[in-house]
């Protein structure tokens, strides 16, 4: 026999066991006493037919309004009546599902319906497993997805103070070998000769900015002295006699 | 033509007015044309090489290089 059909003819037997009519009298507890008389009083002529268990219920039970017995007894004797009417009840719906086709067919039906509902029960339960894990392994997804990671940020340039380099980023001062100090202002840049002799400041956009150290002119270009040794050049600064060659160290 | 601070140079006599046609002078610097504001303000070809001359007196311009020549 299969599983699911024993389970149909257990739940049966419960349902017959639970319908078993036992009282033979009716019990008023608040008063602890029956309401009607003992069916067996004559058996007890010293106690009143309405007495419970004789007046001594912590001696004696009596389930069933009929007879009081001994308190450990009870539970004995209830063992044996339950576990009799329940190998009764499973021996008779066992014999029925064995002799009787049509008892056989309508425990099968039952079965075969337990069986789609449980199957469906089960199905559901495990779509619903599967789509839990699909939400939750969707939302570590989405949590580790690169749209969801916060972007670096583009580390910051670093600071350029070499004119030499390209436009500094702030006013920076170049000196040369000879202690020479040529200021360069924020966003300019410089460039020279190989030798350092030649410096010329310019701004962010490549122009001269008149500012400069020259290592001096030939004589066929420049008669004037000053001009053919190294000076410098300031926008708007020149010598007493109007001259732009700035006297430099050497 | 390629020069370096400190070379003499004269202006070609077909240069612009501006840039003293004929004179000498001694270059102090260059750079490349490169600016598009700079080549649209001075009518040149991107890439020109413009040279700092400084003349004789103190004054100092930007000459494109096809107006130099060396000064021999």
């Amino acid at each position: 026999m299969k599983p699911n059909r024993l389970l149909l003819i257990m739940v049966l037997c419960f349902f017959t066991l639970s319908h078993q009519e036992a009282e033979a009298r009716y019990y008023d507890a608040r008063a602890g006493r029956f309401l009607t008389t003992d069916p067996r009083a004559r058996d007890f002529p010293g106690t009143s037919p309405y007495a419970y268990t004789l007046n001594n219920p912590t001696k004696y039970t009596d389930p069933d309004g009929r007879m009081p017995i001994l308190a450990p007894l009870a539970g004995v004797s209830a063992g044996v009546y339950i576990g009799g009417a329940v190998t009764i009840a499973v021996v008779g719906h066992a014999w029925s599902y064995t002799f009787n086709p049509s008892y056989r067919r309508a425990v099968d039906q039952g079965a075969t319906s337990i069986t789609k509902a449980a199957g469906d029960a089960l199905n559901s339960s495990v779509q619903k497993v599967k789509e839990t894990v699909s939400s939750v392994a969707e939302g570590i997804v989405k949590v580790f997805s690169k749209e969801n990671v916060p972007e670096k940020a583009e580390p910051a340039a670093p600071e350029n103070t070499d004119p030499y380099r390209g436009p500094v980023d702030r006013p920076v001062t170049v000196v040369d070998g000879q202690g020479n100090a040529i200021p360069v202002a924020k966003g300019g840049q410089v460039s020279g000769s190989a030798d350092g002799g030649w410096i010329q400041v310019k701004d962010s956009e490549g122009n001269p900015t008149g500012v400069r150290k020259d290592g001096g002119h030939k004589p066929k270009t420049h008669p004037d002295p000053r001009a053919q040794e190294p000076h410098g050049h300031r926008p708007d600064v020149n010598n007493p006699d109007g001259t732009p060659w700035l006297p430099i160290n050497k | 033509m390629d020069f370096k601070e400190g070379d003499a140079v004269r202006v070609i006599p077909s240069a612009p007015f501006g840039f003293r046609p004929g004179a000498g002078g001694s270059v102090c610097g260059s750079r490349l044309l490169e600016k598009e504001t700079d080549i649209q303000h001075r009518s040149e070809a991107k890439g020109t090489r413009l040279y700092l001359v400084e003349f004789g007196d103190g004054y100092t311009t930007e000459i494109p290089d096809r107006y130099l020549l060396p000064l021999e």
